[in-house]
This record gives structure tokens, C-alpha cells and sequence, in this order.
């Protein structure tokens, strides 16, 4: 919209066009990972998913350079999450393992009584 | 028919006897006692239905009467280590954990080998289950 009637004002400066280039234009590419990264992520990744589920391959991927869109925030949020899992699940291999052991005991204990009952039985006089 | 005239064999007695102990753990206590009872009155000077009759009475929650069956079953044979397991397993469901550890280590102590010393290390090994105060020696500690 002409801001003016003055036709010096609104006189339009031709615009100037790119001088053609025989290149195409160059795009930014990403910065690809070199082999020795995307071997030992691939190890780190492989190992730390036998100790943590998931948390390995996250970190895995972080190191052989492909975050795939996965910034720092979200990383951390997913390794709390996990390890709070990891958590849980020892919590609950402790418990587990308390009440096996009492089980056990317990179970010890009924079949100590009863041979003793049946020893007495066994050996008493009429 | 009289008491006196009831002769049952040293065979059929064990079997009346073990007869008991499967009323008693399936939990009918009254016919258990019964039985217990009955060998009571056949066998007077015997200490093992005395202490029969008081591991019903453990079943039940009775933990006085428990002890004091088993106090009678001493009475009668003091040196029965089948009474004295059953009056220490009495004394630990009173919460009386001391005089009960140390009665069952005189258990294991006077017969190591005895299936009884077994049901004392195996009434220790779950003294923390029965118990709830802690044993001197964890609390020492």
C-alpha cells in the first residue's frame, strides 16, 4: 500500500535477483556420526539396557550422535522415570525375597514339629 | 464297660495318638483334645498326650493353658525334652522371649541330635516371626 501520492516516494526499486549459479544451493546437513561413535553407542546402549531397560538406549543413541529430536530435559525426565522404576522393582525384589524367607522358616519349623510329634508317638511306653 | 478294662496295645495307642495330631491339624481341636484326653486317662504318667493336649492348646490362642500342660507334662517326666520344646514354643507366643531362647538352647544343649533340639533351632530361627520384642542378644547389639 503506497504510504504517499508522491510518485518519487513510492517509486519501486526493482529488486535484485540472484545471479544464477551453475551449484545448487548448499544446505546445512547435520553433523553424522563418526563409526567409532555409532559402535560404542551401540555397545554402551546394549549393556546399559541389560541394567536399566530403556535408559540404555536413550543414552546409546545420545552417544552415537542421533538425539532424534530428544533435548536434555526430556532425557532426564525419562532417566528419573527409570530410575524410580528401578526403584520399585528392587522394592519389590526385597519383599519377595523377606517373605520367601519366611516361608521357608515357617515351613522348617511346621516339619521340625511334626517328626518331633511323631518321634514322641513313636517311642512312648504303654 | 469299665476305663480299667480298656487294654489298647502300645500299636493301637500310636495310632489313636497320631489319629489326634490329624484332628489337630485340621483344626478340629475339641476332637483332638478328646482323643488326647482319652490317652490321657489310659496312659496317667504318660507325658506325651499332656504335651499333645497343649500344642492344641497353642493351636487355639490358649498360651496359659499351653504352658501349663506342659508344666504337668515336666512334672511327670522332667527331663522330657518333647515338653520342654512345647513349654519354651508357649513361653514365646507369651512374648516371653528370653526365658524361651534360653530354654530352647537347654534343648539342643541336653541332645543335639534329638528331632526335639531340631524344633528348637528351628522355634530360634523363628523367634522374629513369633516375637515381637527383639531378642537380648539383637538388642545388645
Amino acid at each position: 500500500m503506497a504510504i504517499s501520492n508522491d510518485p518519487m516516494i513510492n517509486q519501486q526499486m526493482p529488486t535484485v535477483q540472484p545471479a544464477p549459479t551453475a551449484l545448487p544451493p548448499i544446505q546445512p546437513q547435520p553433523k553424522q556420526p563418526g563409526k567409532f561413535s555409532r559402535i560404542f553407542g551401540g555397545l554402551v546402549g546394549g549393556a546399559l539396557n541389560i541394567v536399566a531397560p530403556g535408559a540404555g538406549s536413550l543414552i546409546g543413541g545420545f552417544i552415537n550422535g542421533g538425539s532424534n529430536g530428544v533435548n536434555f530435559n526430556d532425557m532426564q525426565s525419562m532417566l528419573n522415570q527409570q530410575a524410580q522404576s528401578s526403584m520399585q522393582m528392587l522394592a519389590i525384589q526385597n519383599r519377595v525375597q523377606s517373605q520367601t524367607q519366611e516361608f521357608t522358616t515357617v515351613s522348617n519349623l511346621l516339619r521340625a514339629k511334626h517328626e518331633g510329634d511323631m518321634s514322641a508317638v513313636q517311642n512312648f511306653k504303654a | 464297660m469299665r476305663l480299667k478294662d480298656v487294654q489298647p496295645t502300645e500299636e493301637e495307642l500310636r495310632v489313636v495318638m497320631e489319629a489326634g495330631f490329624v484332628l489337630r491339624e485340621a483344626g478340629k481341636f475339641d476332637a483332638a483334645e478328646a482323643v488326647f484326653r482319652g490317652v490321657m486317662e489310659l496312659l496317667p504318667q504318660s507325658d506325651v498326650p499332656r504335651v499333645a493336649l497343649g500344642t492344641v492348646e497353642l493351636q487355639r490362642g490358649h498360651f496359659a493353658e499351653a504352658l501349663s500342660a506342659c508344666d504337668e507334662a515336666l512334672r511327670l517326666r522332667p527331663d522330657s525334652l518333647y515338653a520342654r520344646v512345647h513349654h519354651a514354643e508357649a513361653l514365646l507366643f507369651q512374648q516371653r522371649r528370653t526365658e524361651a531362647e534360653a530354654e530352647l538352647h537347654e534343648v539342643i544343649a541336653a541332645d543335639a541330635q534329638s528331632p526335639h533340639s531340631r524344633t528348637a533351632r528351628a522355634l530360634l530361627d523363628a523367634a522374629d516371626l513369633i516375637c515381637s520384642q527383639p531378642s537380648d542378644v539383637a538388642s545388645a547389639v
